[in-house]
């Protein structure tokens, strides 16, 4: 049976989903320092406008938007009201569109990059810690565990609570909780151990990798 | 750092992560930060991971956060850290360090005195908690140029709940604590 064939993605969104991602997070981080110095009302205007329109212009339907930025939109009318009684009209204007546009820009670069690729820019940006002692290869393993881990504690979570709403109908109270946070990490603690035995049985070290001179040494010895 | 303490650091940084699942309460009077369990996973991997490794839970979960691929306060990527909440989710780290740092250096003596080992913990982790206060309220007044005296004053909304959560933290720890040795031969 052939599968149905995809809809063609928007040349814009290809075009935003083909740059480097690192790139694009430098470019959120320029735009953000350059956003923090303005107070050019034009300029905040155009940039909570331009990146709405972005993220409608690479195929999102506007339901996906409203989704995506309702949260951003009402903390920011929240925050010029706020401010409306603090300073001018026009300083309250741009506190409110200064903290949209930023995260109305980072939503949209959120939307057109893969989770995975942002993921490993991030890594690679790590490998500049590297001198310091930060070790890229154990950070990634950790992102790894941390991305196994998440949905079984989901699920244990899921599943003690059901179990305590099935004991005790009554609402899920303080003590409640704390049995049920406790349990969930107890499980757990447990079940991460025989992973991380099954990673080690696999010849992983957690340690850096050693360095040819360490292994030519090691040859030595031997 | 061995396998099954990485792990263990993993662990932590997930269940940071799974508070972020949890729905946020929005406090009627303050409704740019909301009320949330999330500051439970922090001081916990402080408390139970020590400084360092606290800390090293809290950065997995930012780069996540960054990532999009884990929520804090309702919303995820990049714009959680230029949003109102910024300043709270980098002061985590800074808590889960602190907190690390005191249980280490004073560590508590339950045998000796359970109150006094509970109150000496209690303060630990509030000072720990301050610390998130004081990261989140240094952002609010970037972003929203607020007073010093009007961040503080709307901040104190949240003491209630964070006592709440300190008092959590204590009786989880002290329940996990038994199972550690057994999870990584280096932790208490």
């Amino acid at each position: 049976m052939s599968r149905p064939p995809r809809p063609a993605q928007p040349r814009l969104k290809r075009f935003f989903a083909a740059l480097p991602p690192g790139g694009k997070l430098l470019a959120l981080c320029i735009l953000s320092l350059i956003t923090f110095y303005s107070s050019n009302l034009w300029f905040l205007a155009a940039l909570s406008l331009a990146a709405p329109l972005l993220f409608l212009l690479c195929g999102f339907s506007l339901r996906d938007l409203w989704r995506q930025l309702r949260l951003f939109a009402v903390f920011s009318l929240c925050l010029s009201i706020f401010q409306l009684f603090n300073s001018t009209a026009a300083m309250a204007a741009a506190d409110g569109l200064r903290l949209f546009g930023l995260t109305a820009s980072a939503v949209f670069i959120s939307a057109v990059t893969a989770g995975s690729a942002l993921l490993r820019a991030l890594e690679r940006c790590l490998k500049i810690f590297a001198p310091l002692g930060l070790n890229p290869r154990q950070t990634a393993l950790a992102l790894a565990l941390v991305l196994r881990f998440l949905p079984l504690l989901q699920q244990t979570y899921a599943e003690l609570r059901q179990a305590q709403k099935a004991r005790d109908s009554a609402k899920l109270r303080l003590r409640g909780q704390t049995q049920l946070l406790s349990l969930t990490l107890m499980r757990l603690i447990e079940a991460q151990e025989n992973i991380a035995e099954a990673i080690a049985a696999r010849g992983f070290e957690a340690a850096a990798a050693p360095t040819e001179k360490q292994l030519q040494k090691k040859k030595d010895i031997g | 750092m061995n396998l099954k303490a990485l792990s263990l650091t993993a662990l932590f940084a997930a269940f940071i992560a799974l508070l972020g699942f949890l729905p946020p309460v929005f406090v009627p009077f303050f409704p740019l930060v909301p009320l949330t369990l999330h500051s439970l996973g922090p001081i916990l991997a402080g408390a139970v991971l020590g400084a360092e490794r606290g800390f090293y839970a809290v950065a997995l979960f930012w780069l996540l956060l960054l990532a999009g691929l884990v929520f804090a306060a309702g919303s995820t990527g990049p714009a959680v850290f230029l949003g109102p909440t910024g300043g709270y989710i980098i002061g985590f780290g800074l808590a889960a360090f602190i907190i690390g740092a005191l249980y280490s250096r004073f560590p508590p003596a339950a045998k000796r005195s359970p109150f006094l080992a509970a109150a000496q913990e209690f303060c630990f982790l509030a000072i720990g908690s301050l610390s998130i206060y004081a990261a989140g309220i240094f952002w609010l007044m970037i972003l929203t140029k607020m007073s010093l005296t009007q961040a503080i004053w709307l901040n104190l909304l949240f003491i209630p709940g964070d006592c709440v959560k300190i008092i959590l933290c204590i009786i989880i720890r002290r329940r996990l604590l038994p199972l550690l040795p057994a999870a990584s031969g280096t932790l208490r």
